[in-house]
């Protein structure tokens, strides 16, 4: 059987395809399957260059869902007096016929068992077929071979021509798909082209262990077959994955986390990490600075990573900008020799630090905590280990919950004393008032420290 | 079992004054061991928000 490149248009309802492609994205295990008839080219628009398994069966129905209908214009006398109630549909105007092929036709109607006739215009002849059709398990059917002289007129075009679909039931009932099959029990030999490269069917019509390097693609058949192409997007998704994140982290060797999720592109859709991430020395700073990733507890739970940051020397606008609503365990214990300076500066959606470690020993700069907590308006629970041994603000928090203030209390380091700045509103949040015994109590704590409530 | 008084002096700063060290600032200070009463002054509201900024252009500067 030789075959021939001609292109057609898909009938396919363009946003079933986008609804399965948005459904695709979000779980990528799901099949995604497309249905076309002879030559036509098929955009697999959810996958990318990489290489993806496809199969492709023959003999498949082609299927029209919801079928517009509509009265008949031509021979409406005769229609009308023949074959009441009858409708004519266009849906399937490029569905063209191969000769001496057998197909079956399928219509999905609202109610059984009732006296329906299939009408079939062909080509410009107007040669018309009406038939009764059968009702079987939900469908009203009938089969054609396509080399019938049918109503004595002669089939000008019978091999490629188009067809208008009709029927006529007097009962008027509703046909809401029709299917068409070409019933041929035997596939072997028919060829199937693919982007150029040929394969041959099986029996069973079984294409399979094609493989599709780009989102265009070419299918080319004889006219009159009827295939579906069937391609699981989660292969190729994992394969992007790992292509992208295994470069991105290096293989998980990467120390230079510089900016690396900086900006507004990072969002927990994109920040999908494969390795742990763990910078080290100075190229922790402004790793997540202005990003959009909100939940980043969740987020490396998810991945099964974590953001080991115990060989950084320097937490500077690490997370500055962000929106960032819960942070995991950040191990700071090594920055004494620089700064945390703007740490959490203008994070004001950040509601809860699982941990923040400091270092044991006294850090060199003054400025250690300058800015770390500007504008972190929401923040509510953080816990803190290791040393607060230079001035602390967090005066911007003001719903700072007790345990918070007893965690800071815990840190201050007794023997070199500083000044803790806290919100007055925060503390009347806290504690009821600032003369409430207990945190009079924490105020007395580090005598060493001066403590200022703005 | 120990018991102490620990008394601390506390600065409060008057209606639409703030209190300065000349780096923090605050409207109620608890004074530390160290620090004592002649480190602050009260300055108004808006003095206190213009040093605040000009330190922190400063500090951005410097880093």
């Amino acid at each position: 059987m030789t075959v021939e490149e001609k292109l057609i248009k898909i009938a396919e309802n363009e946003q079933k395809v986008y609804e399965a492609w948005q459904k695709s994205m979000v779980d990528g295990s799901k099949t995604i399957k497309k249905t076309a008839v002879g030559t036509t080219t098929l955009r697999l628009n959810d996958v990318s260059e990489i290489p993806h398994d496809i199969e492709v069966q023959l003999g498949e129905y082609v299927k029209y869902e919801n079928p517009t209908w509509q009265e008949p214009s031509l021979f409406d006398g005769w229609w009308d007096t023949t074959y009441p109630g009858a409708k004519i549909t266009h849906v399937a105007d490029n569905f063209k016929m191969k000769d001496g092929e057998t197909y079956l036709f399928r219509f999905k109607a609202d109610e059984s068992e009732k006296p329906v006739y299939i009408r079939w215009l062909r080509g410009d002849d107007f040669a018309v077929l009406f038939a009764s059709m059968t009702y079987n398990n939900g469908y009203y059917e009938y089969t054609y071979s396509n080399t019938v002289f049918m109503m004595d007129v002669t089939m000008g075009d019978i091999d490629g021509g188009s067809c208008e679909f009709g029927y006529a039931c007097e009962d008027d009932i509703t046909i809401t798909e029709i299917q068409i099959t070409q019933p041929t029990s035997d596939f072997s030999g028919i060829s199937l082209s693919v982007n150029g490269d040929t394969y041959t069917s099986p029996s069973n019509g079984l294409i399979q262990g094609i493989k599709s390097y780009s989102p265009n693609m070419t299918f080319t058949a004889d006219e009159g077959v009827v295939f579906s192409v069937k391609y699981n997007k989660s292969w190729g998704t994992q394969m992007e994955y790992d292509r992208f994140w295994d470069t991105y982290q290096d293989n998980g060797n990467r120390t230079h986390y510089l900016f690396a999720f900086a900006g507004y592109g990072w969002t927990d859709e994109t920040f999908k990490p494969k390795y742990d991430i763990k910078p080290r020395y100075l190229n922790g700073q402004y790793i997540f600075r202005y990003s959009k990733i909100t939940d980043l507890v969740k987020i490396l739970e998810d991945c099964n990573v974590k953001l080991d940051l115990s060989d950084v020397t320097s937490g500077y606008y690490m997370f500055s900008n962000g929106l960032f609503t819960r942070l995991p365990i950040l191990d700071f214990s090594n920055t004494a020799g620089d700064s945390l300076q703007h740490l959490f500066s203008y994070c004001s959606n950040l509601k809860s630090v699982e941990k923040l470690i400091l270092p044991t020993t006294i850090p060199t700069s003054n400025n250690f905590f300058y800015y770390s907590f500007t504008n972190c308006t929401a923040l509510e629970d953080i816990v803190i280990e290791g040393y607060i041994a230079k001035d602390f603000d967090i005066h911007w928090s003001t719903k700072l919950t007790k345990k918070s203030f007893d965690s800071i209390f815990t840190a201050l380091y007794k023997e070199t004393g500083g000044t803790l700045t806290v919100s007055r509103t925060a503390v009347i949040n806290a504690f009821g008032s600032t003369e409430n015994n207990e945190w009079l109590s924490y105020v007395s704590w580090k005598p060493n420290w001066t403590i200022i409530l703005i | 079992m120990k018991t102490e008084v620990i008394t601390r002096i506390k600065l409060t700063a008057s209606e639409g004054m703030t209190l300065t060290n000349g780096e923090a600032f605050g409207k109620e200070i608890y004074l530390g061991s160290s620090d004592s009463a002649e480190n602050w002054r009260e300055i108004t509201d808006k003095e206190a928000e213009k040093m605040q900024k000009k330190i922190e252009a400063k500090i951005s500067e410097e880093t």
